[in-house]
């Protein structure tokens, strides 16, 4: 039996699914603001178009029809719990040395959905001295999984050997 | 008849204290008769006094001075047989003194001889005694001073040589460092997007298998 607050965030699968990083829902949760603050004015459009207005396309098209599957009674207020449930979505910290393309967010997104839960935005942070691999940090917990480290470990404890190499070949 | 009484009882009374009156005054005037005849004698004997008391006064006064004039001439001569005694004895001392200080510096002189004799051999031995001291002590110093450089040479190459090992060792971590800077660099540069995209599932696969994830 699913909790009222799963149920709720099920209504939003279709919207959720689609965001991958924390940029992403941020910047949902502004426009989503932003409709609220244009949305119930006396003399404001209709919320279809004004939907479709200020969120970008594929997630105004979701959101209306999120509306008009569940008819909420106050719409202000559903989409307050909307908001809510963006801030709240779990948030997977990966520190990596490159800038990733779409496809390549596609598919960590598409890892972390399979192998651990949907719904998880990744907060991506680039940084080119960790050299290659990632810096992971999940519910509190930090791991270091980088190629810096792993070379430090290597040469501190490997690092007499390969100078004596270097002495012998050079 | 009661006056007449009393008449002549005034009358007799008048009569007795004539009498008594009488009688007083001419015991007043014996008196004073008396008195002037005792004056008289107080005077004379008074006079007389005087005179022998004078008189006894030049005598003591002649035999004092007589007795003085004696005493001044025993005074001189007291005194000039006292001088004279003064001077005897004077140079009685004086001529002992002499002998003494004589005799003692005779003696002082032998004496300082024999302490100088004998300091200078008390000295000389000191003197002695202290050299060798102080030869032995020079050895001993010197056998110190060469065991103290032995053992500050041997501390010295001790410490030099790690100081040696502390700064190839820091050489060694330098290069290592510097190896590792390269490296980075390196293989930075050299690996793609696709084994970059491979390296982070990696990770993330591990991730999850040690259960951080």
């Amino acid at each position: 039996m699913l909790s009222a607050k799963e149920l709720f965030n099920n209504m939003f699968d279709q919207i959720l699914s689609k965001l991958k990083t924390t940029e992403q829902a941020d910047r949902l949760v502004d426009e989503l603001i932003n409709l609220k603050a244009n949305a119930f004015k006396p003399s404001a459009p209709a919320l279809e178009e004004l939907v479709l207005k200020e969120l970008s396309t594929s997630y105004g098209e979701d959101l209306l029809l999120i509306i008009k599957q569940n008819k909420p009674v106050d719409v202000q207020k559903f989409i307050n719990e909307f908001i809510e449930v963006l801030k709240n979505l779990p948030v997977l910290n990966l520190t990596i040395a490159f800038e990733p393309r779409s496809k390549s967010i596609d598919h960590f997104h598409a890892f972390i959905t399979q192998n651990i839960s949907k719904n998880i935005l990744m907060n991506i942070e680039i940084d080119p001295s960790i050299v290659g691999g990632a810096q992971i940090t999940f519910n509190g917990k930090y791991i270091d999984f980088s190629l810096k480290k792993l070379l430090e470990v290597e040469l501190n404890t490997k690092g007499s050997e390969y100078f004596k190499l270097l002495n012998n070949n050079g | 008849m009661n006056n007449q009484i009393i008449f002549y009882a005034a009358t007799l009374l008048t009569a007795v204290l004539g009498l008594i009156i009488g009688g007083v005054a001419y015991s007043y005037r014996k008196l004073i008769n008396k008195y002037y005849a005792l004056k008289e004698e107080i005077d004379l004997r008074d006079k007389e006094g005087k005179l022998q008391a004078s008189k006894i006064l030049e005598e003591a006064q002649a035999r004092a001075n007589v007795i003085l004039q004696e005493s001044q001439s025993f005074q001189l001569l007291l005194k000039q047989n006292l001088d004279k005694q003064l001077t005897t004895a004077n140079q009685s001392y004086n001529n002992s003194y002499q002998a003494v200080l004589t005799t003692v510096k005779e003696e002082s002189i032998k004496n300082i001889g024999n302490i100088s004799q004998e300091i200078k051999t008390e000295i000389s031995t000191e003197i002695d005694q202290v050299l060798n001291s102080l030869k032995e002590e020079m050895i001993k110093s010197q056998a110190s001073a060469i065991e103290s450089l032995k053992l500050g040479l041997a501390k010295s190459e001790q410490d030099i040589k790690l100081y040696k090992d502390e700064m190839y060792k820091k050489i060694d971590q330098s290069i290592l460092k510097i190896i590792q800077t390269v490296s980075f660099q390196v293989i930075g540069k050299t690996i793609n997007l696709e084994d970059h995209e491979e390296l982070v599932i990696k990770a993330l696969t591990s991730a999850k298998r040690q259960g951080i994830i």
